[in-house]
């Protein structure tokens, strides 16, 4: 890999995390491109590999969440949980799928992810009424 | 809600969230988040915190399950997953400072513009 690839990679890598803190779209939808396109990988290689990119930012997250009383363990546990019997469907799928289609279905999916973006813009309202800011300073 | 059905609801977001996360490399989030608020009822802060906690597992799962394969590039996981790292504390901090509605409009084109390289490629 150049030495330009690597930079862009690791701007890149930044700026996935910053949209990720930003938006609260996890960092996959652009570790994913980024990986296929600046790092060279195949769509499946880049999927598996951006699954691993994603753990420590989102272990991170859910650390800082939980400092702040946000996350509700026992929900968490039971949605992760489950999680595990549909990655095993998910993963089966998207290996049995050819490359050139799995990258087509994943550049659909980015399109419903910005169609959700526009909408959740148009209707979008604090999460947090301004009042209770104050406490999570 | 009673307790049965609010259980069977969570077992249902998960399985559909680790399916559409290792289908597409994604951490699910854009569904686990909506679907807490929407079909358990949980407000934005908590229903954003608890899918972390649940992404978390996911990720972990997926990334096993793949790599029992050989299809997880670990040098290349690194080098884009540390800086996001760095970017997520960033873009926390910013969220207070900038207006998000133009600004999710801009990144909904930008994911936009990203779906039609991917589909050249």
């Amino acid at each position: 890999m150049s030495t330009t690839a690597i930079v862009l990679a690791l701007v890149l890598g930044f700026g996935a995390g910053g949209l990720s803190g930003l938006f609260g779209v996890g960092g996959g939808i652009l570790f994913v491109p980024t990986l296929v396109l600046v790092v060279g990988l195949g769509q499946l290689d880049a999927q598996a590999t951006s699954l691993a990119a994603m753990i420590p930012v989102v272990a991170f997250g859910a650390w800082q969440q939980q400092r702040v009383g946000n996350v509700r363990w026992r929900a968490g546990l039971i949605v992760g949980a489950a999680s595990v019997l549909g990655v095993a469907g998910g993963a089966s799928l998207a290996t049995s799928l050819d490359e050139g289609l799995l990258r087509k279905l994943f550049a659909a999916f980015l399109v419903v992810v910005a169609a959700q973006l526009l909408w959740s813009a148009r209707a979008r309202r604090p999460a947090v009424p301004p009042q209770d800011r104050a406490d999570n300073l | 809600m009673p307790a049965k059905r609010k259980l069977l609801t969570l077992v249902g977001i998960g399985i559909a969230s680790g399916f559409l996360s290792a289908l597409f490399g994604v951490g699910g989030g854009i569904l686990v988040v909506p679907a807490l608020v929407l079909l358990v009822r949980f407000d934005a802060k908590a229903a954003t915190a608890t899918s972390l906690a649940a992404i978390g597992i996911t990720a972990i799962a997926g990334t096993l399950s793949f790599s029992l394969f050989d299809h997880v590039h670990w040098g290349s996981a690194a080098l884009v997953g540390l800086p996001a790292l760095a970017g997520s504390i960033a873009g926390v901090r910013l969220q207070a400072l900038v207006s998000s509605r133009t600004l999710t409009r801009f990144f909904a084109l930008f994911v936009v513009a990203v779906a039609v390289l991917l589909f050249l490629e």
